[in-house]
């Protein structure tokens, strides 16, 4: 966003209930909550939705925030809670007579963004470990985010972020390597 | 210290881990879309916001509300009237943070928490204070704007209505495409959506000398529509082939006339025929002209005699 003195007018226009400031902070975040939807949303759950309800969840509470520096791990924990909620209602669908997947062989809006078979393969793997492990992985290894960033947005000490990562990553490794997933590291162009 | 190891390790998953879906096309779009429509919505702000703990807080507060319930916000009164300036714009003023200038013709119905106008003609000017919860929509033929910011201009012309933003945002919808935000010192024009609009667009650009393709444009959307009654869609016709001559593309002009004059029965045949015949002249001589020129021949007109003199040998 713009400068410090500029957070601190928009973060009280939000206060306000000023739409136009709070647009604003959707534009910066909405990629980024629209990411981690996708990537730890899990079968079942269309990002889009999850993060639209994200959005608007945090809309209708902003009067919580205390500092905009928070806004990331405070949209991030809001981001887990909503995501825990899809996840589940995905679950129950798939046990309901009518609310599972099209039987057709056209792909329902939660499958639209499977884009392959080896996306398809790592979600797969990522599935099999625990949500803690899994957001770890995506945070500090996809995103790269400083160990003391991830912290804050998950509420845990430095430390444990480290050692989180370093039991996610073997299991994760070891997991892809019998699902016969490759390896071999791809350099970026 | 990171070890080799786990720094192989670690580009081996993050490698994995970068083949993880993006979200859809177009997700990030419909996504902002629904929040922007949320927060329109006049329920939209949570009571959570007041939600203080404790029974001595809770009773200060209730104290306090009490003390300041005169700022509470009114009530939503029904607002039903006219708005016509006869000579000069109109102002109005007396709806709670809402202040327009109307040059022109419209209604406004809904309440004054959500304000629904409804425009006619000529342009009208909002301001909406900020952060008081107001839902304000101005619905035109072609389209609704829907105020997210603060002020804007909503002009109802025969080119279609052109909405220009001062400040803050406004939510755009054109008749039958997806809503579109614009922002301060942005514009956006929703085209007619009847034949008859659009022949009215086609021929104001016309007359105000736009470039050929944009008049082409507004006659190709308006020729597509269904249901144009006969004599608007001969009219983007002929104004489609008078743009096609302009744009230097005389021999699908002459395409498109003798197309037209294939189809009969317009009251605008007599004007095709005779651009039919000049353009064929041109392109052609005589020759080429030969049959324009043989239905002139058979019911001659005055003005007519300088082009049938200049072939006599036909018809």
């Amino acid at each position: 966003m713009n400068t410090a003195a500029d957070e601190r007018v928009n973060l009280e226009a939000m206060r306000r209930g000023e739409a136009a400031a709070w647009l604003e902070v959707v534009d910066h975040w909405l990629p980024v909550v629209l990411s981690w939807c996708a990537r730890l949303g899990g079968p079942g759950v269309v990002p889009e939705d999850a993060a639209q309800e994200v959005m608007i969840v945090a809309w209708k509470r902003v009067s919580a925030l205390r500092e905009l520096d928070g806004l990331g791990p405070w949209l991030y924990a809001i981001t887990r809670r909503t995501l825990a909620g899809h996840r589940r209602r995905a679950w129950v669908r798939r046990w309901l007579p009518f609310g599972g997947e099209p039987a057709s062989g056209s792909p329902g809006p939660a499958r639209l963004y499977e884009v392959n078979e080896t996306a398809q393969g790592v979600q797969r793997v990522l599935e099999r470990l625990p949500a803690v492990e899994r957001e770890v992985l995506v945070l500090s290894l996809l995103e790269e985010r400083a160990d003391s960033e991830v912290a804050a947005m998950l509420g845990i000490p430095k430390g444990t972020v480290k050692s989180r990562l370093r039991r996610a990553r073997a299991r994760f490794l070891e997991e892809a390597h019998a699902a016969g997933l490759p390896l071999d590291v791809v350099e970026e162009p | 210290m990171i070890e080799p190891d786990e720094r192989r390790d670690d580009e081996r998953a993050r490698s994995l881990l970068r083949n993880l879906p993006l979200p859809p096309v177009g997700a990030e779009a419909r996504a902002r879309a629904g929040i922007v429509a949320a927060m329109a919505a006049p329920t939209a702000r949570s009571p959570v916001r007041w939600a203080v703990p404790g029974v001595a807080v809770a009773a200060a507060a209730a104290i306090a509300a009490v003390v300041s319930w005169p700022a509470a916000p009114p009530p939503a009164v029904p607002l039903a009237r006219t708005l016509a300036a006869a000579s000069s714009p109109v102002v109005v003023d007396d709806i709670p943070h809402v202040h327009l200038l109307a040059d022109g013709e419209g209604s406004v119905a809904g309440d004054t928490r959500a304000p629904a106008i409804q425009w006619e003609s000529g342009t009208i000017d909002v301001e909406v204070d900020p952060g008081q919860g107001i839902n304000l929509s101005v619905t035109t033929r072609d389209g609704r704007v829907r105020v997210v910011g603060t002020g804007f201009s909503v002009a109802r012309t025969p080119l279609g209505t052109q909405v220009d933003v001062r400040h803050g945002k406004v939510e755009t919808t054109c008749v039958g495409e997806a809503p579109v935000f614009v922002e301060a010192g942005g514009a956006h024009t929703c085209l007619p959506t009847t034949p008859t609009g659009m022949l009215t667009r086609a021929s104001t650009l016309e007359r105000t000398g736009a470039a050929p393709d944009e008049i082409l444009a507004a006659c190709d959307r308006g020729l597509a529509m269904a249901d144009a009654k006969p004599y608007v869609r001969d009219g983007l016709r002929v104004l489609r082939i008078t743009s096609l001559v302009k744009a230097g593309r005389s021999e699908e002009a002459l395409a498109e006339a003798r197309a037209f004059l294939a189809s009969g029965g317009s009251t605008r045949q007599m004007e095709v025929l005779r651009l039919a015949a000049d353009l064929a002249m041109k392109q052609g001589g005589c020759a080429a002209a030969a049959p324009e020129l043989a239905r002139l021949a058979a019911q001659p007109a005055p003005e007519d005699a300088a082009r049938l003199a200049a072939c006599p040998a036909h018809p």
